[in-house]
């Protein structure tokens, strides 16, 4: 196995911190979404279930990500 | 994004009670039970505080006294038909619904199930009036009580300790007293759960499952 070089090491570097710091900044924001809108679904979806009424989750793939 | 609900369909929801008798003492004041009466309806969807038709009740009565085996013993007393009726109902049923019916009457019908050579009570979702309430502290949570606190209509079929005598030795007055009781049971509790909904004081119904191995020790 070949050793990389001190410059190839540093854009590897770049490319795999990149990667990660992008990902970790849309992770945390999906974060705050998710604690924005799921606690409200669920507690929709316990009360209906609470009181004899099944419910279905509606919002599909398109919605998140538009039409594919 | 919103996530957006839709409704699918109204939940087959069971109301049910069961009492029992005492068959002998296995320490201090414990005693081992055998079930004497089952009653169940199921809840109106459109009319929660009322049962969808009349409630279903049977009742435990004197045995062939020639049985031989324990079987001839639950068949000639409707034991079997009993279990086998409420069963049947469960089955069909998404959510049931009871007063303590985590603590006390699923596993007293598991119960009964095993030593009557009967399939166990499957998976179900239970909502129960007692176990499912909100933290309170300074009220009695007896069905009785809550019905008296929130003013329901129904009351509590009253039994003294006469009464049970009577009824638990399966005589004809008796039992009638135990189907009285049993039923009037079923009926309160349907009202009871749709006045805590109302109020927000009832959770959703939670797994039950008999195949769970009990928390505590029990002799």
């Amino acid at each position: 196995m070949r050793k990389r070089t001190e410059a190839e090491m540093e854009r590897a570097k770049i490319i795999k911190a990149g990667r990660t710091l992008i990902r970790l900044k849309h992770s945390l924001a999906a974060d705050k979404e998710i604690n924005d809108l799921l606690p409200d679904a669920v507690a929709d979806f316990n009360n209906a279930l609470a009181n004899g009424e099944l419910k279905q989750l509606t919002t599909g793939l398109s919605d998140a990500i538009g039409e594919v | 994004m919103k996530l957006r609900l839709k409704n699918v369909r109204p939940l087959r929801v069971l109301n049910f009670d069961c009492e029992c008798r005492p068959m002998h003492w296995y320490g201090g004041d414990w005693v081992s039970k055998e079930i004497t009466a089952i009653a169940w309806a199921f809840i109106d969807p459109k009319r929660p505080a009322k049962p969808l038709g009349e409630v279903e009740v049977r009742v435990l009565r004197l045995p062939d006294p020639e049985c031989e085996t324990l079987a001839d013993y639950f068949r000639t007393s409707g034991m079997i038909d009993m279990l086998t009726d409420f069963v049947a109902a469960y089955n069909e049923a998404d959510v049931v619904v009871g007063h303590f019916v985590k603590g006390y009457d699923l596993s007293t019908i598991n119960g009964q199930l095993l030593e009557a050579g009967l399939p166990l009570l499957s998976n179900k979702l239970v909502q129960d009036t007692k176990v499912d309430l909100p933290k309170l502290q300074g009220l009695s949570k007896s069905q009785e009580n809550l019905g008296g606190t929130l003013g329901l209509k129904h009351p509590k079929v009253g039994m003294n300790q006469a009464d049970w005598r009577v009824a638990n030795r399966l005589i004809g007055f008796g039992v009638r007293g135990t189907e009285r009781r049993v039923v009037g049971d079923v009926l309160q509790n349907i009202e009871l759960r749709a006045t805590l909904l109302a109020r927000g004081a009832l959770s959703e119904p939670t797994p039950w499952s008999g195949n769970n191995l009990p928390e505590g020790y029990t002799p």
